[in-house]
C-alpha cells in the first residue's frame, strides 16, 4: 500500500497556529517593504512621517487575552492551540495564579526564554486599593466580591511568601528572573498554586510572582502575537480573580472560555458585562469540555444555540464567533498515545464525527491512526478557534492599525507621485520650449549679430558720410569763395578795361569835360556774375544738403527713438541773400576838380591816367568785391553751417538709436546665454529621464499600496462568523 | 393527672443516646392518643394532648430536602439518584424552571401550586394560563418508598445577587439544603456568595460535587481536599457523585445520615419540651413521674 504522507500531528495546529493573522502578517511585511522603499525616494520634508511609521508597523502586535472562570481550562486551551500541550503547569484545583503571557514575535533566528517579574512593594497594596472603571465595574457585576477579603487574602499571601522565602523575601520584591529555556517544572515553580505546603517544587514563588513573560522562538507566518493566560474569575480567592481582571483592560481580543457543562452561568455573564462595560467587543468564545458532554452529536448544537439565544441578551446586535471544542482532545491529538487517541472515540464521539462531516469509515474505523489524529484535532475545534481568531485580529486593533498606515502611506505615493507628474509636465514643457527656443534662437541670434554688425557699420558709414558732408560743404564754400574771387576779379578787370579804354579814348578827344564813370555796368555784370555763382553753390550746397537729409531722413525712422524727432532738416531758417547795396554807388570821377585838376593840369600821360583810374577803381570795386565774396561766403558758410548741424543731430539720433538697439540685442545676446546653449537641453533631457524613471517607481509604490489598502479594507469588512 | 389514668402507662423503652425517631414519633403518638382518649376531659389532660399534638404534628411529617446549586449543576440528577430512577428531566441546558416539590402520594398525581396557594390538577391538556406566573411550583406525588418521610425540592439554578430563593408557597421552609457544584469546577466565589446569603446551618447542609465522571480518577481527592479546606466548615459533609467505577454511592449514605441526624435532634428537643412541661405539671402523681422518665428516656 502506497503510504500518503499525512501531516504528523505535531504539525497540523502548528501550522493552522503558525498561520493565525498571516494575512495581518502579509499585509504588514509588505507594508514594512514599502517604507523602505519609499524612504529611498522620499523628499527629505516627507521623511519624518515615514520615519513614524515604521516603527508603529515593526510593532505590531496582538494581544489575546484567554480568559474565563476558574478551571474552565484556558491553560490546556492555550498550550493546545500553541501546539504544546504541556507547556503550561495546570491542576485539578486552581493552579495558575499568575498571568503568564506568551509573546510569539517572529524572530530570526528563533529563540525562547522566560523573564519571571515579582511584586513590588506597593503593587500587591495598588491590587487591594484597585480603582477606576474597573473596580466599579467589578464591586457592581461580581457578586461576592469584598475588598475587605481580598486585602485580608493578599495579606495572607504575603505571609505565606515571606515564610517561604524568608529572607530573600524582601530582596525579591520589585526583581525579576530569567531563563534562557521553557520549562513546565520551571514555570509551575513559579505561576503554579502548588500546594499549601512550605514544599519547594511547585508554587513556590508564585505569591510574589506578579507576571511571567514566554519568548517562544517557533517561526510563524502570522502576525506576531502575545497570548495572555489568566489565572480566571470567579476564584474563590479573590487575588487570583482581581488580577485577572487587571490584566482584561489591556487585551486587543479575548478569547471567552466557556463549558459545555455549565456554559454561561452567572459568573460568565458577568465576566462579559464587565467587558461589554470596558468596551471590549472582539470576542471569540470557545466552548471547551465537548468531551464531557453525554452525546456531543446532540448536545453540542443544543447548547450553543442557548449560549447564542443568552448571549443575544447580552450583547445585541453583535455575532459573537463560538467554536465548539475541547482542548483535551487536541492535547492527546498532539501528544497523546495511539491507545488514548482510539480510545477518545466512543460511540457518541463517533456520532459527532459523522455529524460534523467527517469520514468515520476512512479514518477512525480503518484503524488509520495518523488519520485518526487529524480528525481528532478537527473535533477538538482548535483549528476553527484558529480561523476565528484569525479572522477577529482582522478588524481589531490591528487591522485598524495597518489601515490606517496604508491610508497614509498610499495617500503619500499618491501625492508624490502626483507632483512628480507635475514636474515632469513642467520639466517637458521647458525642455520643449528651450529646444524650439533653441532654433528660432539660433535664427535670432544670427539675426541678431548681422544686425548688430549692419548697425555698426551703419554707424561708422554715417560717421564718414558725416565728416565727408561736412567736408564736402566747407569744399562748396571755398570753391565758392574761389569762383567768385576769380570771376568777379575778372569782371572787374573787364569793366576796368573798358574804363580804361573809354578813358583813353575821351582823352584823345581832349574833351575837357568830367568824365564819368558809370558803373552799373559793373553793377550789373558784378550782380550777374554773383548771383550765377552764387546761386550755382549754393544750388551745390543745397543738393549735397538734401542728399544728405534724405538718407538720414531715412534712415531715422528706423533707429531714432520715436519720441524725439529733432528738427527737420529742410526747416531751416532762411538765409537771406548778400545784399548788392554796396554796389550800387555810382563812382564819379570829376574829371574837373581841383585834385583832379592838379593831377590833370599836370597833362599825365595816358598810362599814368589808366593806372591812376585803374588805382582808383580797383581801389574802389576791390573792396566791394571783397564784400561781396565775404558776405557770400559767410552766408555760404553760415548755410552750410546749419546745414551741417542739422545733419550732425541728425546723425547723432540715428546713432544713438543705433546704439540703444545695439545694447538691447547685446543684452539680448547675453540674456539667455543659457536657454539657448545645447547644455541645456542636454540638463534638462537627463532630469526628464530621471524624473520618468522616478515617477515609475512612485506609480509602482502607489499600485502597491493600493491593493494593500484595499486588503485592509477587505480585512476590516470581513466579519467572523462563528 | 397521669395517675388518673387508670390503668397507668406503659413503658416506653429508647436508648438515650441512640435515638430512633421513628420509634419516638409512634410512642408519642401513642401516648397522645391514650392521654386524648382518657384524660382529654381534665383541662390539664387537654393541655397535655394539645402540647403532644403540636409536637407530633412537625416530628411526623416528612423532612423537606432542598437541592440548590448554580444553574447546570446537576440538582435534578442528584434528585433523581435519591429517588431512585431517571423521572425528573436533567438536561445539557439548564431546565429547570419551577419549582418542583416531589412527595409520596399513593396515588400519582401532578398539581400545580399558584402563587395565591391554591392547587390545580395538570392534566393532558395542560394547565390554564392564568394560574401561571412568579411563585408558581409543581407538586408531584410518586409513590415511591424512598419518599417516605422525605420531600424533595428541585430548585432552578440560583443566580447569585437575585433575591434568596422563593421556596414553594405555602409550606415550610427546607430542613435540609445541599449544595450542588460541579466537581471540575467546584465551588467557585459565585457559589460561595449565593450559599452565605442562605444562612444555613451546616449541620444541615451536605455539599455535593458532581459529574465526577469528568475527572480523573487521581483528581478526585485533589479535588475532595480542597473542598474540605474551603468549605469544611460550611457543611455537614462533602460527597462527590457519580461513584468511582466499582465504588458505593456515598450520596444516598450521607443523605440518610443527615436525616437521621436531624430527626434525632428534634426528638430530643421534642423530649425536652414535653419533660419541661410535665414539670409544670408536678404535682402528686406518680403516674406523671412515671411518664416523664419514660419521655426523658425517650
Amino acid at each position: 500500500m502506497i503510504e500518503t504522507p499525512q501531516p504528523s500531528p505535531a504539525r497540523i495546529e502548528a501550522v493552522a497556529f503558525a498561520d493565525m493573522g498571516a494575512p495581518l502578517e502579509e499585509t504588514r511585511q509588505a507594508l514594512i517593504a514599502c517604507c523602505r522603499d519609499i524612504l529611498a525616494e522620499v523628499e527629505p520634508r516627507d521623511r519624518d512621517i515615514v520615519n513614524r511609521a515604521l516603527p508603529v508597523l515593526q510593532n505590531l502586535t496582538c494581544k489575546i487575552a484567554v480568559i474565563g472562570q476558574v478551571k474552565a481550562g484556558k491553560s490546556s486551551f492555550i498550550s493546545s492551540l500553541v501546539g504544546r500541550p504541556d507547556l503550561l503547569p495546570s491542576d485539578a484545583n486552581p493552579w495558575t495564579t499568575v498571568v503568564t503571557n506568551l509573546h510569539f514575535e517572529n524572530r530570526d533566528p528563533p529563540a525562547e526564554s522566560v523573564l519571571f517579574t515579582f511584586f513590588s512593594g506597593d503593587e500587591w497594596r495598588r491590587i487591594a486599593e484597585g480603582g477606576g472603571p474597573l473596580r466599579e465595574l467589578t464591586e457592581r457585576l461580581v457578586p461576592g466580591f469584598d475588598a475587605g477579603v481580598l486585602t485580608a487574602q493578599l495579606e495572607a499571601m504575603r505571609r505565606r511568601a515571606e515564610q517561604r522565602l524568608g529572607r530573600n523575601f524582601k530582596t525579591m520584591l520589585g526583581q525579576s528572573h530569567s531563563f534562557s529555556k521553557v520549562d513546565r517544572e520551571v514555570l509551575a515553580r513559579y505561576v503554579s498554586a502548588g500546594s499549601d505546603s512550605l514544599d519547594v517544587s511547585s508554587g513556590w514563588l508564585s505569591d510574589i510572582t506578579k507576571s511571567a513573560d514566554l519568548y517562544i522562538g517557533s517561526p510563524r507566518k502570522g502576525l506576531p502575537i502575545t497570548i495572555v493566560d489568566t489565572p480566571g474569575t470567579n476564584d474563590p480567592l479573590l487575588v487570583r480573580d482581581e488580577i485577572t481582571r487587571l490584566n482584561v483592560s489591556s487585551g486587543d481580543l479575548f478569547v471567552v472560555m466557556l463549558t459545555a457543562q455549565q456554559p454561561l452561568s452567572s459568573a460568565d455573564i458577568a465576566l462579559l458585562r464587565l467587558l461589554r462595560g470596558l468596551h471590549k467587543d472582539r470576542l471569540v468564545v470557545f466552548l471547551n469540555r465537548v468531551d464531557g458532554l453525554a452525546d456531543p452529536a446532540d448536545n453540542v448544537d443544543r447548547v450553543i444555540a442557548h449560549i447564542e439565544e443568552r448571549l443575544q441578551g447580552e450583547f445585541p446586535g453583535a455575532r459573537l464567533p463560538i467554536v465548539a471544542g475541547s482542548a483535551r482532545w487536541a492535547s492527546l491529538a498532539i501528544a497523546g498515545s495511539d491507545t488514548e487517541v482510539a480510545a477518545v472515540f466512543a460511540p457518541s464521539i463517533r456520532d459527532y464525527a459523522r455529524k460534523l462531516g467527517l469520514d468515520v469509515t476512512a479514518t477512525i474505523d480503518a484503524g488509520d491512526l495518523p488519520a485518526t489524529r487529524v480528525v481528532l484535532m478537527t473535533l477538538s475545534g482548535i483549528p476553527d478557534v484558529v480561523a476565528a481568531i484569525g479572522r477577529t485580529m482582522q478588524h481589531g486593533s490591528a487591522g485598524y492599525a495597518l489601515h490606517q498606515q496604508a491610508q497614509m502611506l498610499f495617500h503619500l505615493a499618491q501625492s508624490s507621485e502626483r507632483a512628480q507628474l507635475g514636474q515632469i509636465r513642467a520639466l517637458r514643457r521647458a525642455l520643449d520650449e528651450t529646444r524650439s527656443n533653441a532654433e528660432t534662437r539660433k535664427g535670432q541670434l544670427q539675426a541678431w549679430r548681422q544686425e548688430l554688425e549692419q548697425l555698426d557699420a551703419a554707424s561708422r558709414q554715417l560717421q564718414e558720410n558725416l565728416t565727408f558732408y561736412e567736408q564736402s560743404l566747407a569744399a562748396i564754400v571755398a570753391r565758392c569763395g574761389n569762383d567768385l574771387r576769380l570771376l568777379l576779379g575778372e569782371c572787374l578787370g573787364r569793366f576796368v578795361d573798358q574804363q580804361l579804354e573809354d578813358l583813353h579814348l575821351r582823352f584823345q578827344q581832349r574833351r575837357k569835360q568830367t568824365w564819368r564813370s558809370d558803373p552799373s555796368a559793373l553793377r550789373k555784370d558784378l550782380q550777374q556774375e554773383f548771383l550765377r555763382v552764387y546761386g550755382y553753390w549754393e544750388g551745390m550746397l543745397q543738393q549735397v544738403d538734401s542728399q544728405i537729409m534724405t538718407e538720414l531722413k531715412r534712415l531715422m525712422p528706423r533707429f531714432a527713438a520715436p519720441a524725439e524727432s529733432s528738427s527737420d532738416p529742410s526747416d531751416g531758417p532762411l538765409l537771406p541773400a548778400p545784399g548788392f547795396d554796396g554796389l550800387g554807388r555810382t563812382q564819379v570821377f570829376d574829371l574837373s576838380t581841383p585834385w583832379w585838376r592838379s593831377w590833370w593840369s599836370a597833362q599825365p600821360t595816358a598810362a599814368e591816367l589808366a593806372s591812376k583810374l585803374e588805382r582808383l577803381l580797383r581801389g574802389e570795386f576791390d573792396p566791394l568785391i571783397l564784400d561781396l565774396i565775404a558776405a557770400a561766403t559767410a552766408t555760404l558758410e553760415e548755410r552750410s553751417r546749419q546745414a551741417a548741424r542739422q545733419a550732425r543731430l541728425c546723425t547723432l539720433d540715428i546713432v544713438d538709436g543705433i546704439r540703444r538697439r545695439s545694447a538691447e540685442l547685446m543684452g539680448g545676446l547675453q540674456a539667455d546665454p543659457g536657454a539657448a546653449s545645447p547644455e541645456t537641453v542636454r540638463r534638462l533631457a537627463a532630469e526628464l529621464q530621471i524624473a520618468e524613471k522616478t515617477v515609475l517607481r512612485w506609480g509602482d509604490l502607489r499600485t502597491r499600496l493600493s491593493t494593500l489598502l484595499a486588503q485592509c479594507h477587505i480585512m476590516l469588512d470581513e466579519k467572523g462568523t462563528g | 393527672m397521669i395517675a388518673a389514668i387508670p390503668g397507668g402507662v406503659e413503658q416506653v423503652s429508647v436508648m438515650p443516646d441512640g435515638i430512633d425517631p421513628a420509634h419516638f414519633v409512634s410512642r408519642l403518638a401513642q401516648i397522645r392518643r391514650v392521654v386524648a382518649d382518657r384524660l382529654g376531659a381534665t383541662p390539664a389532660g387537654a393541655s397535655t394532648a394539645r402540647l403532644l399534638a403540636r409536637l407530633e404534628a412537625p416530628l411526623s411529617r416528612p423532612l423537606r430536602v432542598a437541592v440548590l446549586g448554580d444553574t447546570n449543576s446537576g440538582k435534578t440528577t442528584i434528585i433523581n439518584r435519591l429517588l431512585g430512577r431517571d423521572l425528573l428531566v436533567a438536561d445539557v441546558i439548564q431546565n429547570t424552571r419551577l419549582a418542583a416539590l416531589v412527595r409520596y402520594a399513593r396515588v400519582p398525581s401532578l398539581l400545580l401550586r399558584d402563587a395565591a396557594g391554591d392547587l390545580h390538577p395538570v392534566g393532558s391538556g395542560g394547565v390554564e394560563v392564568r394560574h401561571l406566573g412568579r411563585g408558581c411550583s409543581i407538586e408531584l406525588g410518586l409513590p415511591l418508598s424512598r419518599l417516605e418521610g422525605l420531600e424533595l425540592i428541585d430548585m432552578p439554578g440560583l443566580v447569585p445577587g437575585a433575591d434568596p430563593p422563593a421556596w414553594p408557597q405555602h409550606g415550610p421552609s427546607p430542613d435540609i439544603a445541599i449544595w450542588c457544584t460541579m466537581a471540575t469546577q467546584a465551588w467557585r466565589a459565585t457559589e460561595i456568595a449565593t450559599w452565605r446569603a442562605l444562612h444555613r446551618p451546616s449541620r444541615t447542609s451536605l455539599l455535593v460535587a458532581t459529574r465526577s465522571d469528568l475527572l480523573p480518577t487521581t483528581d478526585r481527592s485533589k479535588v475532595l481536599g480542597r473542598l474540605q479546606s474551603e468549605a469544611g466548615s460550611l457543611f455537614q459533609s462533602i460527597v462527590m457523585t457519580p461513584p468511582e467505577n466499582g465504588g458505593e454511592d456515598v450520596l444516598v449514605p450521607a443523605l440518610d445520615a443527615t436525616v437521621s441526624a436531624l430527626r434525632a435532634v428534634r426528638c430530643r428537643k421534642a423530649a425536652g419540651i414535653i419533660r419541661r412541661h410535665s414539670e409544670r405539671l408536678e404535682g402528686p402523681g406518680h403516674a406523671t413521674r412515671e411518664l416523664v422518665p419514660a419521655a426523658n428516656k425517650a
